[in-house]
């Protein structure tokens, strides 16, 4: 089951159907399709109305027409094509405001830091890497695989902290990196040891 | 990356897993896509049905079952063909089948409890397996926490648009011009 998806309305938790309005109430629910009960709260969230100035009633100072919607005011102009937007149109994450078309680029290139969504898991491929250099010592791959553990790990600590979360599992994939590279040079060594020896 | 950040639950199936966190305005669900993360967002002001459920989760369930199955014939088979002296090997295989056995026993005892929260335009669930103090503790903090939210942005909404009211200027009209009178037809 996914965590987080867009969903359409209510539903039973047991059979994923949208209930109707009759059925939403808090208290124990039997759902009247699959009949199985559940516990429910429901709550009434506060629609926020958007202000919207209309160009006649502005005044001479607003009388800016916003660019997308005519009959509008402009409120602001977007930070980076200067566009006249009304307040449906402005995007304002907390750097600056933007117009739509430009929210929709900036968001694609990723570089409006608030409104990333999705981001590598640099403590997973941590492990990753840490885990095929130890399968893969005998191919002499623990040198390179330990080193990228190593870096994924101390990438992973600096995201975890940045988030406030411990860094202790990233440091461990660091220190276990370190080991697996060292684990390297000495199976080398004993190999190159080997030879020699053999040799003689 | 979002500050006070406060792990409240996880969901993990089959094909995902992901982490809710709380943060100061809704929760944040983690989705893990093999060395990616998708983070969402359920904000409390959004929030509109929360529900607490208790399920088996039939599919576990088969699974579990039939890899405890196997196990336990396997181990009967070896008893049976060998007799009672393979009573060793019996239970070496049924200690390889015990994490399947466990799983299934222990799903079938407690079951599994689902906190599933609506927001108008994504969900996010919680499972809790054995925990079952914790998931109603969850749920009632999660309740509290979203009527609390939506009483202070009511109130604050309503102060906002209180301050905004416009002011409706009364003014009068100006007076109207003295009638003409009508004129005749010309002569």
């Amino acid at each position: 089951m996914t965590a987080a998806a867009t969903i359409t309305g209510p539903q039973c938790p047991h059979c994923d159907i949208p209930l109707t309005q009759d059925w939403i109430r808090t208290g124990t629910i039997v759902c009247p399709y699959c009949s199985r009960g559940f516990d429910a709260t429901v709550f009434h969230p506060v629609e926020r109305k958007q202000r919207v100035i209309e160009v006649a009633t502005a005044g001479p100072e607003g009388a800016n027409q916003c660019a997308n919607h005519v009959r509008n005011a402009a409120v602001t102009s977007c930070q980076r094509c200067g566009l006249l937007i009304c307040s449906l149109c402005e995007m304002n994450l907390g750097e600056g405001s933007l117009c739509p078309s430009c929210f929709d680029r900036v968001r694609a290139e990723g570089t409006l830091r608030t409104a990333v969504t999705r981001y590598r898991d640099y403590t997973a491929l941590g492990r990753l890497t840490l885990i095929a250099g130890i399968v893969f010592t005998f191919f002499f791959l623990s040198i390179p695989l330990g080193a990228m553990a190593m870096y994924y790990g101390r990438k992973g600590a600096l995201q975890r902290r940045a988030e406030g979360s411990s860094a202790f599992g990233p440091y461990t994939i660091v220190v276990l990196g370190l080991l697996e590279i060292f684990g390297g040079l000495a199976f080398i060594g004993f190999i190159i040891w080997s030879v020699t020896q053999a040799g003689k | 990356m979002t500050g006070e950040r406060k792990l409240i639950g996880r969901s993990s199936s089959l094909f995902s897993r992901d982490a809710v966190w709380q943060v100061p305005d809704g929760l944040e669900v983690e989705t893990s896509d093999q060395y990616d993360i998708t983070r969402r967002q359920v904000l409390f002001q959004d929030i509109f049905f929360v529900t607490h459920h208790r399920m088996f989760g039939v599919g576990y369930l088969v699974a579990t079952g039939l890899i405890s199955l196997f196990f336990v014939g396997i181990a009967m088979l070896v008893i049976g063909i060998g007799g009672a002296d393979e009573w060793v090997a019996a239970l070496v295989i049924l200690g390889i089948g015990m994490p399947a056995i466990l799983s299934f026993l222990l799903r079938l005892l407690f079951r599994l409890d689902v906190i599933t929260i609506y927001g108008k335009r994504s969900k996010a669930s919680i499972r809790f397996r054995l925990r079952k103090q914790r998931a109603r503790q969850v749920y009632a903090q999660i309740c509290a926490t979203v009527r609390n939210a939506q009483t202070h942005m009511a109130r604050a909404i309503e102060a906002e648009e209180a301050a905004q009211a416009p002011t409706i200027l009364i003014e009068e009209l100006p007076p109207m011009p003295p009638e003409e009178p009508e004129l005749g037809p010309s002569p």
